[in-house]
Order: structure tokens, then sequence, then C-alpha cells
């Protein structure tokens, strides 16, 4: 393991500017779930644009994509990079909402509620990578940003926690790592897209609900559905931030 | 920390980020404010009443001043970097300002104390020996020139001072009403009204603050109170609070009237988890008698006891009007999910990091450090000319 | 005012203040990242690029499932040709980091949901289509009641999932036996003629 993590501190140093190379090390060899990154060997972020599609009609609320999430960054308890609510609309236009634990142990019980029931369905959260971040506008320290392709990131080393980010989200996506002390949110797994992984998530979802892909490769499955005329959506749309998350049959009821 | 929570909130809501410690640092910045501004209606406007708490409310300032930065301090996930603020300011956010116009405000204020000691302790070097004398020779930087002239010119100095700090003063509080007022994500909070409630509680708290310490010292003292500096100072009080109450209830009535979405959610809070503190305490009880006993001690000029008494009894219901606030402000905003479909409650506990114990005693510094500063600057010094004002 | 003031105080203050003023902004130039700074937009981009490294530094955890068909080959051969392909090895197992190491050695031992209850939670969590807020689309996931399903099987409640469904390959087993029956029925019929 330190072995590993020596050689790979090697690459990153041989590789002068690391992050614009593509020869970040993985653990093993396996066949890549996003070729296009492998576009040419210098990678360019510009050329880059990513989205992550949400399918609500495809969630079953299992939860094995926060539970991939939590393992993956090894979350503390009671925080959450994504979770999934459970959204239940009955007939005179109530709306009842739950997610017990973020649906870490998914939802093993069914909301019973003595009205009937119009629409019922899941819908996962996480980052919505705006355009516009209103946490990046008022980090005081510049220790969280929009990189060239597009992510917003934080910097664990600047950051000092002071949870102005935290309020300015308009989406409860960011909170104070209760370990680290600093402010942490969903990264839509950048270490794992830039070694040409799916997000965990993604990788973990069992129905397709979530997706992810580059806009610019013609043939990815989110280039596709953006072109389609699939109803599409994002959350909050009035904070100006445009999300780059976007809701496939999203429903108005979702805040 | 993470408390009791009421419909649905997101669940990285369960856990309050802004504690006690946002709510105290504000009423800090704002007794500090407040307290700045006593002086300079003297040192400025020349408003000769108030001559008896002008230095008074400076070293005050100080002593309030030293302790601004703690409770942000024991906020912070990491204190230690605490510095990157003011090494690297993001520009495009309303908290990077804070170092800068924090340090840049502490200047002024020590500038203005010392040019405006420098004169005294010169006077009163020749009676100091030991330690404090040194401590006077430092703090005149070796200059105990007490000719006309120099005296002058730490006058005029000392005028100019209290003129930039006038303005240095409003931002680094209403400055702090911005860091709220442009959180776009937070309803009850996102409104441009909100620099302007902040300062002018900002005011309320700091004359208030002076009133209770002014008359504090002067009955442990056994001095005698001037009632013609006391009655402005209940005077200015009251005009303040008058325009911070209506402005307080015209940000409720603004959201009221609109109706907005967010309305409904706000409707909840404020007639639901923030009743007590909003309306009874905030508004009822610790506004609308006060603003109603310092009318009458300002209308029908009350003198004697009954305007010290009643005087120190607004000002204390005042101080815990800011104070709460302060409070509705930052927690209430926060209670408020941003699922628009709940409420977090937050009970802070006595012992925890940012719980009660830490308050109180932030709170209690700055009257310990007052006490400390008071032995170096005499804060009375003007007593002698007070008996001037004496009907 | 025919005096001129001593100013000497006020010259070593503005002194003092220049000083000051000019160690902070040595200091700073040593305290600050020299990657530090707009790359871009001073709005979203002004950050310490160094950042971005270290997050590419974090080692995936999780990989892909085609990550343990050289050592599973069986187990994977299986799912990846069933109804169960989408589904995440490391969902039900844990992480790969947990497992293996970049050697290819094995550092830990993958738990293994077992036991009927554990395995009818496994199952549950997917496919019950009590929770109604579950697609009722048949296309995205098949769901059953429980115990229902088991009683139109004609077993008992605690009848483990697993005894009737191959977990990776939940339909093999039934398909093998609906192929064995209709073997048998075609046999009868060819007897019968
Ligand atoms: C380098 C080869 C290798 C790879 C790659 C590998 N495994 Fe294993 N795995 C093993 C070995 C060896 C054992 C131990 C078998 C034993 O001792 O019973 C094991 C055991 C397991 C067990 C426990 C079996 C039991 O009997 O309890 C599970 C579950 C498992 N692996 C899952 C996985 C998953 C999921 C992956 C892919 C992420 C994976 N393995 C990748 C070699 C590997
Ligand atoms: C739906 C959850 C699920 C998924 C997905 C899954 N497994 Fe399993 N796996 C199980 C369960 C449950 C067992 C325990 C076997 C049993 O009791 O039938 C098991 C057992 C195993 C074992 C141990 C077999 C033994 O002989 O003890 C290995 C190895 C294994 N799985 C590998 C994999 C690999 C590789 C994949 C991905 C291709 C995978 N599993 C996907 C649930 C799963
Ligand atoms: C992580 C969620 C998940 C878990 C856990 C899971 N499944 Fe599935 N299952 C699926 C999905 C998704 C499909 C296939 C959907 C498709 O492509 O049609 C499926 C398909 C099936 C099918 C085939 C249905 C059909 O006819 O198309 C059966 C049977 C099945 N699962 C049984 C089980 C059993 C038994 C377990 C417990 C060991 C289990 N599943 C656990 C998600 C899950
Ligand atoms: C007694 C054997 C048996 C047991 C035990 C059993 N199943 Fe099944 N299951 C079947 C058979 C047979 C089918 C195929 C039925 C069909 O094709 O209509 C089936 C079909 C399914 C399907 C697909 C339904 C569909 O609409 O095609 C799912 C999902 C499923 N089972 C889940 C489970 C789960 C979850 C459990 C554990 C609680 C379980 N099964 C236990 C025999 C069993």
């Amino acid at each position: 393991m330190n072995k590993g993590r020596r050689k790979f501190l090697g690459y990153l140093l041989k590789g002068a500017a690391g992050s614009l190379y593509w020869v970040l090390p993985m653990p093993v060899k396996v066949p890549l779930q996003l070729p296009g990154i492998l576009r040419d060997e210098k990678y360019d972020p510009e050329a880059h644009e990513y989205v992550f599609l949400v399918d609500i009609n495809r969630c079953i609320g299992c939860g094995s994509c926060c539970v991939a999430d939590k393992r993956e960054y090894q979350v503390p308890d009671g925080q959450y990079r994504t979770w999934v609510e459970r959204y239940l609309i009955a007939e005179g236009g109530e709306v009842y909402v739950d997610s017990p634990k973020g649906a870490l142990k998914g939802y093993p019980e069914p909301r019973e509620i003595d009205k009937p029931i119009r629409d019922a369905f899941f819908v996962p959260k996480l980052c919505n990578m705006c355009e516009e971040p209103s946490c990046v506008q008022v980090c005081p320290v510049g220790a969280t940003f929009k990189t060239d392709d597009g992510f917003v990131l934080i910097d664990y080393k600047r950051c000092i926690g002071c949870s102005y980010c935290v309020q300015a989200c308009p989406y409860g996506v960011r909170f104070i790592h209760k370990e680290r002390r600093t402010a942490d949110k969903c990264t839509w797994c950048y270490h794992r897209v830039r070694r040409g992984l799916l997000p965990a998530c993604v990788n973990a979802c069992p129905t397709g609900a979530r997706k992810f892909g580059d806009l610019r490769d013609e043939n990815s499955e989110v280039a596709q559905i953006l072109k389609s005329s699939e109803p599409l959506g994002v959350l909050k749309p009035d904070m100006g931030t445009k999300p780059r998350l976007k809701y496939l049959h999203l429903r108005q009821e979702v805040i | 920390m993470s408390g009791l929570v009421e419909g649905f909130v997101f669940p990285n809501e369960h856990h309050i980020h802004w504690s006690l410690m946002i709510v105290t640092y504000p009423y800090i910045t704002g007794i500090i404010a407040g307290a700045f501004i006593v002086s300079s209606l003297y040192h400025v406007f020349h408003v000769k009443a108030l001559k008896p708490v002008s230095r008074f409310a400076l070293v005050f300032a100080l002593a309030f001043g030293f302790c601004c930065t703690w409770p942000l301090l024991n906020h912070l996930g990491r204190p230690e970097r605490c510095f990157n603020i003011m090494l690297t300011p993001h520009p495009t956010s309303a908290m990077a300002g804070f170092g800068f116009i924090y340090s840049a405000y502490m200047v002024v204020l020590l500038l203005e104390i010392l040019f405006l000691y420098r004169g005294v302790f010169a006077k009163l070097l020749p009676q100091t020996t030991g330690f404090k004398a040194t401590l006077y020779r430092l703090l005149t930087f070796g200059n105990q020139d007490l000719s006309p002239a120099t005296l002058q010119f730490d006058h005029k100095v000392t005028s100019w001072l209290a003129l930039i700090g006038i303005p240095m003063a409003c931002i680094l509080h209403g400055y702090v009403g911005f860091i709220f007022g442009s959180v776009k994500a937070v309803e009850w909070w996102s409104t441009p009204l909100m620099p302007i409630i902040f300062l002018l509680s900002a005011c309320v708290s700091g004359i208030s603050g002076i009133i209770l310490g002014y008359l504090f010292v002067h009955w442990v003292k056994g001095r005698a109170v001037d009632e013609e500096c006391l009655s402005s100072l209940v005077k200015y009080l009251w005009g303040f609070l008058i325009i911070d109450v209506v402005f307080e209830l015209l940000e409720v009535g603004v959201h009221a009237y609109l109706r907005k979405e967010s309305w409904h959610h706000l409707h909840e809070l404020l007639f639901g988890p923030l009743y007590v503190s909003f309306w009874v305490m905030q508004v009822f009880i610790f506004s609308f008698i006060p603003l109603v006993v310092l009318g009458v001690l300002s209308l029908a000029n009350v003198r004697g006891k009954a305007l010290q008494y009643l005087s120190a009894i607004s000002s204390i219901m005042l101080l815990i009007q800011v104070y709460c606030m302060r409070w509705n402000v930052v927690v209430g905003g926060q209670m408020m999910s941003k699922s628009g479909r709940g409420f977090v409650f937050y009970h802070p506990e006595f012992f925890e990091k940012e719980g009660i114990l830490p308050t109180i005693i932030i709170l209690i510094a700055p009257i310990i450090i007052l006490f400390v500063l008071s032995k170096i600057f005499p804060l009375w010094l003007g007593t002698e000319e007070v008996k001037t004002y004496k009907k | 005012m025919s005096e001129k003031p001593n100013r000497t105080h006020a010259k070593r203050i503005v002194v003092g203040l220049v000083v000051l003023v000019v160690l902070a902004a040595t200091v700073r130039t040593f305290l600050v990242p020299k990657d530090l700074g707009n790359h871009g937009s001073l709005f979203y981009k002004f950050y310490r690029k160094g950042a971005i490294d270290d997050e590419l530094a974090r080692m995936p955890r999780h990989l892909t499932n085609a990550s343990c068909e050289s050592c599973h080959t069986w187990e994977y051969e299986l799912q990846v040709n069933s109804k169960h392909r989408s589904l995440s090895c490391e969902f039900c197992h844990g992480p790969w980091a947990d497992h293996v190491n970049s050697e290819g050695k094995v550092i830990g031992y993958l738990p293994n949901p077992k036991g009927g209850e554990a395995i009818r939670a496994l199952c549950l969590r997917c496919h019950n289509r009590a929770i109604h807020a579950r697609p009722k689309n048949p296309e995205v996931i098949k769901t059953v009641f429980y115990p229902d399903h088991l009683k139109k099987q004609n077993v008992k409640e605690t009848h483990s999932c697993d005894q009737c469904h191959l977990v990776h390959a939940p339909l093999k087993y039934i398909k093998q036996a609906d192929e064995f029956f209709a073997g048998l029925e075609k046999e009868k019929e060819g007897a019968r003629e």
C-alpha cells in the first residue's frame, strides 16, 4: 500500500504540472468507463464538458449510490455527500418528503399515508456543480473554486472551516467534515473521472438512474439525451446558479 | 449541537453551523461600532453634553475590539489557518474583507486613543513611577511636550481620526450585515435592509452599553452622575431605537406583504419556532417597553434618580433586545431548511466548544479588559469639568 | 499659535505603521503559495493550482466490476450474463481497496452477505414492491411483494431468496428448471406419440 502510494507520488512529480497529463496512476489496469478522456495524451480541461444526469423515473431508492459514496470517501456518519429523498405527492397536492439516514440503508419500510397518493418517486441529490457557484463566490480564502473542466472543488489545505459556503449553497450539499474540520462536498469523483472511471455512485447505480458523461463526446449517453426532447430540469433555477446537474422527469414539487 | 428537526430538512442540515459564537460576534462588533459613534458625536459633531463619556466610550470600544475575533476563532474549523483570510483574500467574498476592515479599524481606534491620551499621559508622568511610568513613556512615543501647539495638534489629529473612524465603524458593522444579507440561499437573510438593521441595532447596543457602564462605575465609585450627559445619551438611544425598530419591522413587513413563496416558509418560522424569541422577546418586551420608557424620559425631561434607574433598566433591556435580534437573525436563518419543508432547532449546550459557557466568557472578558485598561487610561479625567455642567 | 507643534510622536507612529505594513507584505510573499491566484476568472477561479493535484492524489477506492474478473471469474461470468449485470460487485461486497492492493495481493476479506435474513433484506432493498415510490415500470426493475412472492411459489416465508435465485445470476436456476420441466414435458409428449 505504502509502496504504491510512493510510486504514485513519483508519477505526480515526474509529470510536471501533473494535473495536465493523463499519466494518473491507477491501482490496476481496468477497461476505462469514460473513453473520451484518452482522446489525446495531454489532458485539456477546456475540451471537456461533463454533465451529470439523474433520471428520476429510474431511481429505485436502493441507496447503492450512497453506500458507494460513503465508502469511496469514508465520509463520517451523519454527513452526506449524496443522498436520496423519497417524495410522495397526495392527490390533494400535499407533499411528503423523507430521507432516513440519507438512504444509506435504502428504504426498507414503506411510508404509510392515509391519503390517496398521486405520484411517488425518489430523488437523488448531490453537488449541482453550478456554472455560477455561490459557494465559490463567498469563500473568503479562495479555498473552493471551479476548475476549467467545470468541477467545483475544495482546497482542503487552505480551507479555514468558516462554514460560509455551507450557508451559501442553496442545495444543502456542503458540510464541515467532522474529522478534517474543513468544508467538504460531493466532487463528482473528480479523481475517478480524470482516471477514466465513472463517479462511484454512477458506477454503483443498478438501473442507470445516474448518468455521467462528456457532452463533447457525441456518442455519450448524456450527449444523446441532451439532444433529445426528454424533459430536463434543474433545482432552484431562480437562484441563478446554473447547475450542471440536470434532472430528467423532474417534478415541480422537488426543491 | 445537532438538534431536533420538524418536517423534512436536508440530511446535512441537522447540524446548525453558525452557532452561538456567530450570534456573539456581530453583537460585539455592534457594541464597538455603537460606542465609537457615541465618542464621535462629541469629537466630530461637538455634542458637548457627551464630553464626560467621550473617552470612556473609546476605551470601551477598544476593550470589546480586543475580543471581537475570539468567537470567530473559536468557531473556525481550522483556527490555525485564520491568517489565510488576510494572506489570500478572495476578491469576491463578502467575508474576505473582515481581516482588513477589522485591523484598519483597530488601528484607527488605537491611534485615536493614543493621540487623545498623549497629553494626559505627559501630564501624569511626573506623578507616576515604576512600570506604569515606563508604559506611559512608551505610549507617548517619547514626546511629552505639553505646549499648546502640540496639544492643539493632538486634538486636530484626534478629530480627523474620529472622522475617519465613523465610516470605518459603520463599515465594520454594516459589513457584518452584508455578510448575512448577501446569502441568497437563506430567505430570512437575503434582504438589502440587513446591513442597515445591523448598523442601527449596533448603535442601540453601543449606547446602551455606554449608559450602563457609565452608571455602573459612577454608582460603585459613589460619584455624581452628570445628568445632562445621561439625558442626551438617553435621547440618542431613543432616536436610534425608533429607527431600528421601524426597520426591523419593515423587513418583516416587506416579506409579509410580498408574500412570495419564501414567505410561507418564513411565516411558519416566525409564528412557530421563532415566535417567542422574535415577537415576544425581541419585539414586544425588549423593544416596545424601552421605547415607551425612553420616550417618556426624553419627552418629559425626567431627571434625578428616576432617570438613572429607568435608563439603566432600559439599557439592560436593549442589550438583551439586540442579542435576541442577533440570535433571531443568525440562528433563525439557519433553522429554516433550504428544502423549504422543515425546521432545525438549536439548543446550545452549556459546556460544549461553542456553547453557553464560552459565550459568557467571551462577553465578560471585555469587561475585565476594560477594568485593566482603566488602570492605564484614566477614563473620567473630564470629571473636574463635569461640575460646570451640573445644575 | 505662533509656536510650532512637536510632532515627533506622530512621525514615530507613522514610521512604525509603515514598517509594520512593509513587514506584513514581506511575510505575506513567503506564506502565499506561488500557484495561488487568478486562473481565468477572479469570480470562480481564484485558487491554488496544486489543489487539483491534491484532489487527484486521492486513489479510487472502488474500481469497476471488471477489476474482479481476473480472480473471481466464476462469479463475474455468472453476473455479466445475467439480469444482474448492471449491479456493482462492490455495493454488495465492499470496495476494492479494502480487499486487494495495487500489487494484486489480497489485504482483507470482503464480507459476504450471509443468512436468510440478510439476503432477504439485500434483495428487498431493490425488489420490494411495497415501497410505493419505486418505479412501476418493469423495464426499470421487477418487484415482488414479500411474503406473497414466496406463497405463490408454495414455500415457507422463511425461505431464503438465494434458495431459488442465484445471487449473481438470479434467473439461472429458474431458467434451468423451466428448461428441465419443458424438456420433461416434451419427453412425455414424445413417449405418448
Ligand atoms: C487479486 C485477485 C483478486 C481480486 C482482483 C479480487 N479478489 Fe476477491 N478474493 C481473492 C482471494 C484470493 C480471496 C480469498 C479467497 C479465500 O481465501 O477464501 C477473495 C475473497 C473474496 C470474497 C470473500 C469470499 C468468501 O468466501 O468469503 C469476496 C466477497 C470477494 N473476494 C469479492 C471480490 C470483489 C467484489 C472483487 C472486485 C472488486 C474482488 N474480490 C477482487 C482475490 C481477489
Ligand atoms: C446483489 C448483491 C451481489 C452482487 C452485485 C455481487 N455479489 Fe457476490 N455475493 C453476494 C452474496 C449474497 C454472496 C453469498 C453467496 C451466497 O450465500 O449465495 C456472494 C458471494 C460471492 C463470493 C464468494 C463465493 C463463495 O464461494 O463463497 C464471491 C467471490 C463473490 N460473491 C464475488 C462477486 C463478484 C466478483 C461480483 C461482481 C461481478 C459479485 N460478487 C456481485 C452478493 C452479491
Ligand atoms: C442493487 C439493487 C439490487 C439488488 C440488491 C438485487 N437486485 Fe435483482 N435486480 C436488480 C436489477 C436492477 C435487475 C434487472 C433489471 C433489468 O435489467 O431488467 C434485477 C433483476 C433481478 C431478477 C430478474 C427479474 C427479471 O425477470 O427481469 C431477479 C429474479 C432478481 N433480480 C432477484 C434478486 C434477488 C433474489 C436478489 C437478492 C439476492 C436481488 N435481486 C438483489 C437490482 C437488484
Ligand atoms: C421458491 C423459490 C423462490 C424463492 C425462495 C424466491 N423466489 Fe423469486 N422467483 C421465483 C420464481 C420461480 C420466479 C419466476 C416467476 C415468474 O417468472 O413468474 C421468481 C421471480 C422473481 C422476481 C422477478 C419477478 C418478475 O416479475 O418477473 C423477483 C424480483 C424475485 N423473484 C425476487 C425474489 C426475492 C426478493 C426473493 C426473496 C424474498 C425471492 N424472489 C425468493 C422463485 C423464488
